[in-house]
């Protein structure tokens, strides 16, 4: 790993880990549906646009481990949610991404993989707490539910709790796409109005 | 600690196995004692998203599946459901309360040399650097935001926020550019070269040495003084030093630099003072001593203390003496600082010692 991989790796890192302490407590507090998966969305867009400059197999799984150390010093004790979702998050797309490199179609299947997977944590989660019958109880609710109101309603809010985190995901893999396009061909906007140092 | 910890999640996952043999009691246990062993480990459950669960599992699911048998209050539900889905619950909460046995309580440098162990080489140079960048890392959001609020206020639309991911990107990838450009940075510095090349030459100044334990920070502290007293400057103030004990127990001693007294700060046998901090109890003596010793040391050119903590975070311990230093001090001081104390400290000095928090600082990172 060149000292340039590492730089990028500390640098993309730390913006992923201080968006995810920073605006992940905010949406926390707000109570926000979906707020797991628009964190998601946003750390998915800086994990892309970071492999595309610097295209070094395991940089992603590094960054995450950065960006989940910096989540976990914003609360007072660990908290062991988050830091593995962060962790499990840079861990499969570095695997889509070793696969099928920066391209468009592995942008595209890093943002469903990445909607998928917090919901098939939740599945696992739910059922080591509540035993193996949570999810047939949860399929019998959607059918219950659909026979008392019709319409087929249990299965309809069933339905979009799925595909809503798969909407936001792909979202934010084609927004990550248009962003790289748009960074690579250098049609920045206000370049000069970079009135900071860096 | 640790093996009381192993001890609890074990009972609690053998009350988990036998839970249907009497599932309220054996919650209550698990509750209990997940208390007594720390009260902390309860707190999640005031989480109301882990209550809607429960309640969808415990009043919803009974009353639209199932065979509708029992009534209450004019709404039907299932009872062969409700005693399944109530049994479901108290598994849950049961489950959750061990999780949290097992997870209350691990610091942060625990997770960090987790990560050492697995063989992650890299990953204390690029922690270390993200520490060093976190900063700049603010201050580029924070500026980006301002810049955004403004032009929103002024024409909504969302290629305003398409702009502002990218000039974020952009400034983030210039930003590693130019911190590759100089590699300096990312490498522990000696003394001497610090003093050569990266030092801050406007006074006062706060010069900040931080690293995790054992990184060498009082090493480190203890060569530069020798190199500033062999190049003949003024060099004043205190160094911790860690004392082994018999019994697995230590201590720390403050040597004070000009006169090479030494005193014992800080003991782990216990001891009738007000000051504690962590497993240990502190002189209240060496400390009042200390606090005079850099009074004293104010118009010395370089001041130096070891170990800035929670103590003087508390505004206990050196606290008193800082204050008054801080106010017209006008050489370099030099302190020493966990590095999971950093951030602390960034709101320590902007909350306590105002003149101080103004002061041009510099970060060395071992």
């Amino acid at each position: 790993m060149t000292q340039r991989s590492i730089v990028y790796i500390a640098v993309f890192g730390t913006l992923w880990g201080f968006v995810e302490a920073t605006l992940g407590n905010v949406l926390h507090l707000l109570h926000l549906p979906f707020s797991g998966s628009i964190l998601s969305a946003i750390g998915l867009v800086i994990i892309l646009i970071a492999r595309v400059y610097n295209p070094v197999i395991g940089s992603t799984l590094l960054m995450s481990l950065i960006a989940a150390s910096i989540k976990i010093l914003s609360f007072a004790t660990i908290k062991v949610g988050p830091f593995v979702a962060i962790i499990m998050e840079g861990l499969l797309i570095e695997l889509v991404l070793i696969i099928t490199g920066p391209k468009r179609f592995g942008f595209l299947l890093s943002g469903v993989i990445m909607a998928l997977y917090p919901l098939i944590q939740n599945i696992v989660t739910k059922s080591i707490l509540f035993g193996s019958s949570f999810v047939p109880i949860i399929l019998d609710l959607a059918k219950g539910f659909s026979e008392q109101f019709g319409y087929s309603a249990g299965w309809w809010i069933l339905g979009l709790y799925l595909l809503i985190p798969i909407f936001i995901g792909v979202g934010s893999a084609y927004v990550a796409w248009i962003l790289n396009k748009r960074l690579l061909n250098n049609t920045l906007p206000d370049q000069e109005n970079r009135d900071f140092e860096i | 600690m640790r093996y009381k910890r192993i001890w609890i999640a074990l009972t609690i996952l053998t009350g988990i196995v036998l839970l249907k043999a009497s599932p309220y009691l054996i919650t209550l246990g698990i509750l209990i004692l997940a208390y007594l062993f720390n009260h902390r480990a309860i707190r999640p459950l005031r989480n109301y998203r882990f209550w809607i669960v429960i309640l969808l599992l415990v009043i919803i699911v009974p009353i639209f599946t199932g065979i509708q048998d029992n009534s209450i209050m004019g709404i039907s539900y299932s009872s062969e459901q409700l005693s399944k889905t109530l049994l479901m619950a108290l598994r849950g909460i049961s489950v959750f309360i061990l999780f949290q046995v097992l997870t209350t309580n691990l610091d942060h440098q625990k997770v960090q040399v987790v990560f050492s162990k697995m063989g992650i080489t890299r990953f204390d140079i690029i922690y270390s650097l993200s520490k060093e960048t976190l900063p700049r890392v603010k201050s580029i959001l924070g500026t980006r935001y301002t810049q955004f609020r403004n032009n929103w206020k002024r024409r909504h639309s969302l290629n305003q926020l398409m702009d502002l991911m990218l000039s974020v990107f952009s400034d983030f990838i210039h930003l590693a550019d130019h911190l590759y450009e100089t590699p300096q940075n990312n490498q522990k510095v000696t003394p001497e070269d610090f003093l050569k090349t990266s030092f801050v030459e406007s006074k006062p100044a706060l010069i900040i040495v931080t690293g995790d334990p054992g990184a060498g920070k009082t090493p480190w502290l203890e060569s530069l003084v020798q190199f500033l007293l062999d190049g003949g400057h003024t060099v004043d103030g205190l160094i911790a030093n860690k004392i082994i004990q018999p019994n697995e127990k230590w201590q720390h001693e403050i040597l004070h630099i000009s006169t090479g007294e030494k005193r014992s700060i800080n003991t782990m046998d216990e001891l009738n003072t007000p000051i504690k901090a962590g497993k240990f109890y502190f002189y209240t003596e060496t400390i009042a001593w200390g606090c005079e010793r850099l009074i004293s040391a104010k118009s010395s050119e370089w001041l130096v203390l070891d170990e800035v903590g929670l103590l003087e975070f508390n505004k206990k311990g050196f606290f008193p003496a800082l204050k008054q230093v801080a106010i017209d001090f006008s050489g370099y001081m030099v302190i020493v600082v966990r590095s999971n104390l950093v951030e602390q400290l960034e709101e320590f000095l902007s909350g306590n010692l105002p003149p101080m928090d103004r002061w041009p600082r510099q970060i060395i990172w071992l």
